[in-house]
């Protein structure tokens, strides 16, 4: 019996698994059938044109996507580090309570929600769309996320370590910063390409604040086309031209993930 | 010479008192060891000597502690722990830093800044001291990780010494040692108690009668016997001393 329930419960997982890797496959092979065909040098050195100019890229979004994510990251590495840093050292005080609580919800929050949310802080004050809004919707996505991580990570900390630090008679601010903070160096890296990867699709916390824009903006205080928001507006459009753009647009996406999680993995074993 | 005095020392966790009024000196110059069965506060009592029992949250000491006449509590408390440094009961080293840079974690760690030949010669000399340097004297910008345990556990004592304490804390240095790492690290503590004061904890009472001066029989938190070495192997004064070396219970 125990066996005929063993190999029942393999036979149920295995095809689990096939019928997810069939979904992904079947994912991948739309993306490359459908993209691979409008990805050539156009697609990365010219900008959104009119249909019918036939030759139109992605280059404002590429752009404006490594700008707007750069300044995300920035924001959600600063303040998670020091949030999760909070978190771990001082967990018993109310302060800490509300910051993991909120930290939760906000995790489980929809993104577009953030997206309005900036809309009306940021968007609203400033009088226009900007880059820099687009930012920080990301970064109220990804801060969650980095900073309970992050408090794992410094969780992970040898006490072994830590005590001997201790021992040699250094203070808490550098016991932090000689020993828990550098044990993480690695952990860290690789929590912040993971929360890269994620941030880097979202195109919900953006639609309402960086807005998207076919020129080349370079200033993260003006509108600025995105990826993802690329993608949305080719989707969208009844044109079997931008169609492929956008298809395209979502393979390059998919390959830039998955390159980060190759760099992940190897992070992952220098970590180890 | 009495180095430390434990003035009715009680230690807690929680509501908890693990330690009960304890009174004890320690001697200059002296290895003092600490032997008792599992739970009865050894290695508390070690760590109140240098406040390390205080990171814990729920943790509190009550008492007394003076070294050199001066009171531990109304001292700066890293200063304390820089004139008490401690050993533990696993190798330790920092696996970030190079063997020489764990040697030298005391100054780099706390922002000293040393000259080239000042980090070579604070270097050669701890780790002769723990008669290391042979051993590693070509790989000094190697991982510690690469050491065998023992090694590891002798580069741990290296770092504490170079810190240059005046007394030193053992936390069963050798108990997760094979016995030929554990006999140079006996000889070690014996070589050392010419320079600095040794405190240290052992399950192994056999290792308290080779290397220790003075030995203290610890049972439920309560100091029961307190003595010099011999007399306390030989001839206890008390019954459950007796028991204990005598392996009635333990």
């Amino acid at each position: 019996m125990r066996v005929l329930t063993d190999r029942l419960f393999q036979a149920f997982t295995m095809v689990v698994a096939l019928s997810v890797s069939i979904i992904l496959a079947f994912i991948l092979f739309q993306l490359i059938k459908d993209g691979i065909g409008s990805i050539n040098l156009n697609f990365f050195v010219e900008t959104a044109r009119p249909v019918g100019s036939n030759s139109g890229g992605f280059k404002q979004a590429i752009v404006g996507s490594l700008i707007i994510d750069s300044i995300a990251m920035i924001i959600i590495i600063s303040l998670s580090v020091l949030g999760g840093l909070f978190l771990h050292v001082y967990p018993e005080t109310l302060l800490s309570k509300i910051l993991k609580e909120s930290m939760s919800l906000l995790q489980g929050t929809p993104t577009i929600v953030c997206g309005i949310c900036v809309y009306y802080m940021v968007v609203r004050s400033m009088g226009h769309f900007s880059g820099f809004a687009g930012s920080i919707a990301l970064a109220l996505v990804g801060i969650p996320y980095m900073v309970l991580a992050s408090e794992q990570i410094f969780k992970m900390t040898p006490s072994l370590l830590v005590e001997a630090a201790y021992s040699l008679g250094l203070s808490k601010t550098r016991v932090i910063f000689y020993v828990i903070l550098r044990f993480a160096k690695f952990p860290l890296l690789a929590i912040s390409l993971l929360t890269l990867a994620r941030i880097a699709g979202e195109t919900a916390p953006l639609l309402f604040t960086a807005f998207g824009n076919s020129f080349l903006e370079l200033n993260p205080g003006r509108p600025m086309a995105a990826m993802p928001l690329q993608i949305f507006i080719y989707a969208i459009s009844p044109y079997d031209e931008w169609h492929r753009l956008a298809w395209a647009g979502a393979l390059v996406l998919i390959i830039f993930v998955t390159v980060l999680s190759i760099i992940l993995g190897r992070y992952r074993r220098l970590g180890e | 010479m009495i180095k430390m005095k434990l003035q009715d020392v009680h230690a807690f966790f929680g509501k908890n008192e693990v330690l009960k009024s304890i009174n004890l000196d320690v001697y200059d110059k002296a290895v003092t060891s600490i032997i008792g069965p599992s739970g009865c506060g050894k290695t508390t009592l070690l760590r109140c000597l240098n406040r390390m029992h205080e990171l814990d949250r729920n943790a509190s000491i009550k008492g007394r502690i003076l070294l050199d006449n001066a009171d531990i509590f109304k001292m700066d408390l890293y200063k304390v722990r820089r004139k008490v440094g401690m050993v533990f009961q696993r190798p330790n080293p920092f696996p970030f830093m190079s063997i020489q840079d764990n040697v030298l974690a005391g100054f780099l760690m706390s922002g000293k800044r040393l000259s080239k030949n000042q980090k070579e010669e604070i270097c050669e000399k701890n780790l002769r001291r723990v008669a290391l340097w042979e051993e590693s004297k070509d790989r000094l910008r190697d991982l510690p990780t690469n050491l065998s345990g023992g090694q590891q556990q002798r580069l741990c004592i290296a770092r504490a010494l170079a810190n240059d304490p005046e007394i030193i804390l053992m936390d069963e240095p050798t108990s997760a040692l094979d016995p030929i790492s554990t006999s140079k690290i006996e000889e070690l503590i014996i070589g050392l108690k010419n320079e600095i004061v040794i405190v240290i904890v052992t399950h192994n009472m056999q290792q308290a009668a080779r290397i220790s001066d003075f030995t203290s029989f610890m049972y439920l938190g309560n100091l029961i016997e307190y003595g010099v070495t011999e007399q306390i192997f030989k001839v206890p004064k008390e019954k459950l001393t007796e028991d204990y070396i005598t392996g009635r219970f333990g």
